[in-house]
């Protein structure tokens, strides 16, 4: 009976959630044609000014300290995602653990139509989409952008700067008295870059602790695959280290924090035992999956470094 | 029947991993954060200067540049800073600088200010405060004191003649000051960001009273008799009684904007832009609204009243005309098509108007006839 119960309950729920998807869809539609009628650009009207107001509304709650004011939102905002990226992570978990399989059947079948109806059924076994990872990234893509135009418009400090946020700003007079906004949180003027290098360098840091919590052992199937992600390990700290040398510390701050709380989610979904700390520390180049550790990414990741450590003896 | 061994197949040479995909994704995500993440930098939007025949006006970002004028024409006389002041850097000059018979002052958003040789555009000195600075500055000729407002909240008094800070000096607000401090018979009126109009004794700096208005001052404040006017954060426009110490219109006029434009005052009426994009022309003795005329965009440069017709220029480059009696316009509204911030200033009897690109217009008051002066560059 409870066996029969679960699949027609994930099915209805599975038609909920579809239906508020495309009802999410339509009002988001209709919201963009609302106010390009009213003369409006929908990017801002719809995404930006009402995070650059929330922003605003959040350092006057919090003391009209604007750094805390970031840091609590960015918290507020991964907060409201977490479902969608809690999802993106067991996707890119389930995906990561089928690998082996996916990698027999493309070896197995020369003949793409039977290796396509194959691999789907392999899909449907695993109960795994192999867009189920993109699909949560792809929805929470449009809030970041938007929150990163918002932060540049609220820490851009300059006059300037401060014109063009009075235009975002809606008529409410708790709002407006809130403008300038404090610069000045602990060391940083988060109008400026930080001069003394230690924002960049935790920037850094964070973010290459996320790449390595967050890639799953296993994923990369093919030596191109690990090439990839050893060059991106490494090259995007770098970057973000060089971004955060030339922005404002506003957002590097926003960077810094939402890089510790994606280590901490990456904590919470794949487990203490499914994070190798001595992988994420050392520079060890990535594992690719073996049929071996087929349907356990975790097993798999044990024993390639049993391996690594019998082939150093 | 014997057979031939085949030869053990050799081992296929390795596929050199390929990087290209991952350095293609890395030069496009750094594309698409180079795109989010381009920081303000500052610009200035210091006014045009006409003095003695000569023109000082900043046509790149914390850089002042000197013409005199030859005929129709203007000749270039100095830039600062020059080739040889690589460790000076203004970055960006709001107020408008300040020309005397010798000298040129003005502040920089580097928070320096700098006491520059009329004659030669050469530095005379500097002097450094903990913030940028936003305000222009204040001079009282007869004491030989500059007075410098800045961003760290302080008003700084400096002797013109080499830049020391006077005794009793600095004063310490609570907030930034972005407004120029007003000096009117001894006493130096400073609004600042933290609500505050302080009075202070011009000659030692010691605060005589202040008023909260209860919102961060940001405009330069104006002195019309007894009355001074700021706008504050809040979207009001105040009017304080300095005799009296106290608030005098009744209800502040509130725009749906700050009123960050310096207010013009003319007879007895205050004509007041607003961020909002609206001018509002209001009775100064009880702040009641004679008029309101919406422009097409926000309004941050102080109007210009010149030959009997109120100039207006929107931070989209519109300049309008209109009839300071009624909100109507006098002539049809010309467009400069480049972005305006700063105050336009009279020349004879016409207004020049220097956009954020660094072009600088002439416009004839009276018809409304715009033409762009083409300026010799060094």
């Amino acid at each position: 009976m409870s066996g029969k119960s679960s699949p027609t309950l994930a099915r209805a729920s599975g038609a909920l959630g579809r239906r508020l998807y495309f009802l999410l869809l339509a009002l988001v539609f209709l919201a963009i044609f609302a106010s390009a009628q009213a003369g409006r650009d929908p990017w801002h009207a719809l995404f930006v000014d009402p995070l650059i107001n929330f922003l605003v509304l959040f350092n006057n709650v919090f003391f009209g300290q604007f750094g805390l004011a970031i840091i609590l939102f960015t918290l507020f905002m991964r907060l409201i995602t977490l479902p969608l990226t809690i999802r993106q992570f067991q996707s890119t978990k389930a995906m990561a653990a089928i690998q082996p399989r996916v990698q027999e059947i493309q070896k197995k079948y020369k003949d793409p139509k039977r290796r396509q109806e194959e691999l789907m059924k392999l899909y449907r076994e695993a109960g795994v989409n192999p867009l189920g990872c993109l699909l949560p990234m792809l929805i929470q893509f449009p809030v970041w952008i938007a929150l990163y135009r918002a932060l540049i418009v609220l820490v851009g400090g300059v006059p300037e700067a401060v014109v063009d946020l009075s235009q975002h700003l809606y008529p409410w007079s708790y709002l407006y008295s809130a403008i300038p906004l404090q610069q000045h949180f602990l060391w940083l003027n988060l109008g400026r870059p930080d001069a003394t290098f230690a924002l960049p360098v935790l920037v850094g840091v964070t973010t290459y602790l996320q790449q390595k919590v967050s890639t799953t052992p296993g994923a990369a199937t093919t030596p191109e695959q690990q090439q990839m992600n050893q060059t991106l390990n490494l090259m995007m700290p770098l970057m973000f280290v060089w971004f955060t040398l030339a922005v404002p510390s506003g957002l590097g701050l926003y960077w810094l924090v939402s890089n510790v709380i994606s280590v901490a989610i990456s904590y919470f979904v794949y487990g203490r035992q499914g994070i190798d700390w001595r992988r994420v520390l050392l520079p060890l180049p990535e594992p690719a999956a073996t049929a071996r550790g087929a349907g356990k990414a975790t097993a798999g990741r044990r024993g390639d470094h049993e391996r690594r450590r019998r082939g150093k003896r | 029947m014997a057979t031939i061994p085949s030869p053990s197949p050799s081992p296929a040479p390795a596929r050199r991993p390929r990087r290209w995909p991952a350095l293609a994704a890395l030069a496009l995500l750094g594309l698409w954060a180079a795109a989010c993440a381009a920081a303000a930098t500052p610009r200035g939007w210091a006014p045009p200067v006409v003095s003695q025949n000569n023109l000082y006006l900043s046509l790149e970002a914390g850089r002042l540049s000197a013409y005199a004028r030859e005929g129709e024409g203007w000749r270039f006389l100095w830039r600062f800073p020059g080739q040889g002041d690589r460790d000076l850097r203004p970055q960006a000059i709001y107020g408008t600088p300040l020309v005397t018979a010798e000298s040129v002052y003005f502040g920089g958003y580097d928070g320096s200010v700098y006491a520059l040789d009329r004659a030669q555009g050469g530095l005379r000195w500097r002097f450094r405060t903990q913030g940028p600075i936003i305000a222009p500055l204040a001079l009282d000729e007869a004491r030989g004191t500059l007075y410098a407002a800045s961003d760290d909240g302080r008003v700084y008094a400096l002797a013109v003649s080499d830049g020391s800070l006077r005794p009793g000096w600095p004063f310490r607000s609570g907030g930034g000051i972005w407004g120029r401090p007003l000096l009117d018979r001894g006493t130096l009126y400073v609004a600042s960001l933290d609500g505050k109009l302080y009075a202070l004794d011009a000659a030692d700096g010691q605060k005589l009273w202040e008023l909260d208005v209860g919102a961060g001052l940001v405009s330069n404040p104006v002195l019309a008799g007894d009355t001074l006017l700021v706008g504050a954060a809040d979207r009001r426009l105040y009017a304080v009684d300095v005799s009296r110490r106290s608030l005098k219109w009744p209800t502040p006029p509130r725009g749906d904007n700050w009123f960050w434009a310096e207010p013009l005052v003319a007879g007895d009426t205050v004509f007041a832009p607003n961020l909002d994009g609206t001018v509002y022309a209001l009775a100064l003795a009880d702040g009641a609204l004679r008029w309101a005329f919406p422009a097409q965009n926000p309004l941050r440069a102080r109007p210009l009243l010149l030959a009997g017709v109120l100039v207006v220029v929107d931070r989209e480059g519109l300049v309008y005309g209109l009839d300071p009696a009624t909100g109507s316009e006098a002539w049809a509204r010309q467009g400069l098509m480049r972005r305006v911030l700063a105050d336009p200033v009279p020349l004879d009897s016409q207004a020049l108007i220097a956009s954020q690109d660094g072009n600088l217009f002439q416009l004839d008051a009276a018809s409304g006839q715009l033409r762009r002066l083409d300026l010799p560059r060094p």
